[in-house]
């Protein structure tokens, strides 16, 4: 039954490209993606869903990108992947798991967004999948094939490897309490434009800590809390004082950008309409209050995104672009004369591929002149942000709007595995309990 | 002469695989670090319970940081290819002169300061009086610098 229904609503959806991956995938997914050119006249919200976890290990002793297709077993369609991703070597001192240091991921077609009905099966063969691994990779090395997958799953997936030189690997599980037993998980969802500030909402009901302040603050409330004076009035002078002194140097930088938006921009914003422009003045303000901020600290990984919530993959000159006349002007009208104060404000700093410090290599003013600016004609424009300055393989507005986005907006949204969803970490034993929460929001 | 050349550039050699190899150990160490410390600072924030495995992960991450960046300048400082690039290590000046009681004090008081009406439910007030209640019962476990630095990451957090 649920197979029919998945197989009904399989059909005839249009495609686009969630992420960019390796040279490999990249064909194959070039082979089996409907690209088109022209958007589409009606383009449904669809929903793709990525996600890692450091409880299970691959053992990856090549170059390649281990991992097995999930291929519907009527169509020969992909559905979706389960690979090995980032190296982990948190328990290299191991014995245990020296030599298996990737961590595992899974994510559906990176080219096809999925229907409610879709996502609900898929997220369940995703669950039970992790889970038959997990247990059965607890004790000793899990020697993992197509067939076993296949199996698990009869009859709905022909399940191929991706490399052909390794068609099975190793697989071991770290042993811990089922509440440790963490998944990161991404959610990509294609939508409107207009719907873009609902997308903050329920960020911001589920106290998404950045998407939280950024929504106080958009909403004009006064900037009562944290002042660092009011923190450090409450510690009684030491040693500890001195070193807290040196974390609130951050928060005093963002200081005068929070009350400009709460004092300044919130006014203006609480009497937009619902509208395509609104929620591109949405994305605007919210890269110009996380980007843009002044704030000095620069996060572990390569690249922005890790700084970002909610994030575009579609550059946003080109979101800029679909709009229409009227609406762009909206859209210029609102943020110009803001730019009186946030034109200077640079860049946050942050590593490049290579681990090397970018310190403010543009201001806010040169990236909105960027999206805006229409006089260079070329196939694909990309505002400065997309990707970041000296990025290159960075997932930040890659995407075209027209053949992978079927004209309309494309966002990631990061930093679920921080909430606690249900007062509860999201484990392996949760996705399909998350994936249904979320997706029947999405949908609903 | 030759073979002094040769011990050079074997010597040479291994401190770059070995730098290289510290370098990524660390480097997803750090960032499995930043992402526990943002899960505390979350749950915190929504007032949800902590549990102690998220604050021992915390503090072993920490552990295992300063121990690789022991690690790598201890080998540099041992290198003769390498001595001017020294890094610091866990026993830094200001942190040696915390007592991990002060911290714990100071934690409980940033919160009350970082969160405003809206986000003082019950609920959540009791959960953060849990949260301190949990690094008191575990501040005999750890060193203080190790609860300092803890506490610092995850203040750094809340004061967005």
């Amino acid at each position: 039954m649920n197979f029919c229904l998945f197989f009904t609503f399989y059909l005839g959806f249009h495609s686009f490209i969630f992420s960019l991956y390796s040279a490999e995938e990249k064909e194959h997914l070039k082979a089996s993606a409907i690209v088109s050119d022209a958007p589409v006249a009606f383009s449904p919200k669809l929903m793709g869903i990525e996600i890692e976890t450091s409880t299970i290990k691959i053992k990856s002793p090549t170059a390649d990108k281990l991992g097995f297709y999930f291929n519907n077993a009527t169509n020969g369609e992909l559905v979706w992947v389960l690979e090995e991703d980032t190296l982990d070597a948190t328990f290299r001192d191991s014995a245990r798991f020296d030599e298996f240091d990737q961590n595992v991921e899974i994510k559906t077609h990176p080219a096809k967004g999925f229907s409610l009905a879709e996502m609900i099966n898929i997220i369940g063969d995703m669950e039970d999948t992790i889970k038959y691994l997990y247990l059965h990779a607890l004790d000793t090395a899990l020697d993992v094939t197509p067939h076993a997958l296949e199996t698990m799953h009869h009859p709905k997936y022909v399940v191929l490897p991706k490399s052909s030189t390794q068609i099975h690997f190793l697989m071991k599980s770290k042993i811990l309490p089922s509440e440790e037993r963490i998944i990161k998980p991404q959610v990509t969802y294609q939508l409107s434009l207009a719907e873009i500030p609902r997308v903050f909402r329920r960020l911001g009901e589920l106290k998404h800590l950045g998407i939280n302040f950024f929504l106080h603050d958009l909403s004009g409330a006064p900037i009562e809390i944290a002042s660092s004076e009011s923190i450090l009035s409450k510690l009684p002078e030491g040693p500890f004082k001195k070193l807290a002194r040196g974390i609130t140097r951050n928060k005093d930088l963002g200081e005068p950008l929070r009350r400009y938006f709460s004092e300044r921009i919130a006014p203006q914003f609480a009497s937009l309409p619902e509208s395509r422009e609104k929620g591109l003045i949405t994305l605007f303000l919210y890269y110009w209050y996380e980007l843009f901020n002044d704030k000095r600290i620069k996060g572990p990984e390569p690249g922005l995104k890790q700084f970002l919530g909610v994030m575009s993959r579609i550059p946003l000159s080109q979101l800029y672009e679909s709009l229409n006349g009227l609406e762009k002007e909206a859209f210029k009208s609102f943020i110009m004369p803001h730019l009186a104060f946030g034109a200077s404000h640079k860049l946050r700093p942050y590593l490049n591929e290579d681990d090397e410090e970018v310190d403010g290599p543009i201001n806010l003013a040169e990236w909105f002149e960027s999206i805006v600016d229409e006089s260079h004609v070329t196939t694909v424009r990309r505002d400065l942000l997309s990707p970041p300055p000296q990025m290159v393989e960075h997932s930040m507005g890659t995407l075209d709007i027209n053949s992978h986005a079927n004209g309309i907006a494309l966002i990631e949204v990061r930093g679920y595995s921080n909430l606690k969803h249900k007062d509860k970490n999201i484990t392996i034993d949760r996705i399909r309990e998350f994936g249904i929460d979320e997706s029947g929001w999405f949908f609903g | 002469m030759k073979e002094v050349k040769m011990k050079k550039v074997k010597k040479f050699f291994i401190l770059v695989i070995f730098s290289a190899s510290t370098l990524f150990s660390s480097q997803a160490i750090e960032k499995e670090l930043a992402s526990n410390v943002e899960r505390v600072a979350h749950g915190l924030f929504a007032g949800c319970p902590i549990e102690t495995h998220e604050i021992r992960g915390i503090f072993s991450e920490i552990e295992e940081i300063d121990k690789i960046k022991k690690r790598h300048s201890d080998h540099e400082r041992d290198s003769d290819t390498s001595n001017d690039s020294h890094q610091s290590t866990v026993s830094d000046d200001s942190l040696s002169s915390i007592d991990s009681r002060e911290a714990i004090d100071g934690m409980d008081k940033i919160m009350d300061a970082c969160f405003d009406q809206r986000e003082k439910s019950p609920i959540q007030i009791e959960q953060r009086k849990n949260f301190i209640g949990m690094l008191y019962s575990l501040e005999s476990s750890v060193s203080s610098e190790i609860m300092t630095k803890a506490i610092l990451m995850i203040s750094e957090k809340l004061m967005y």
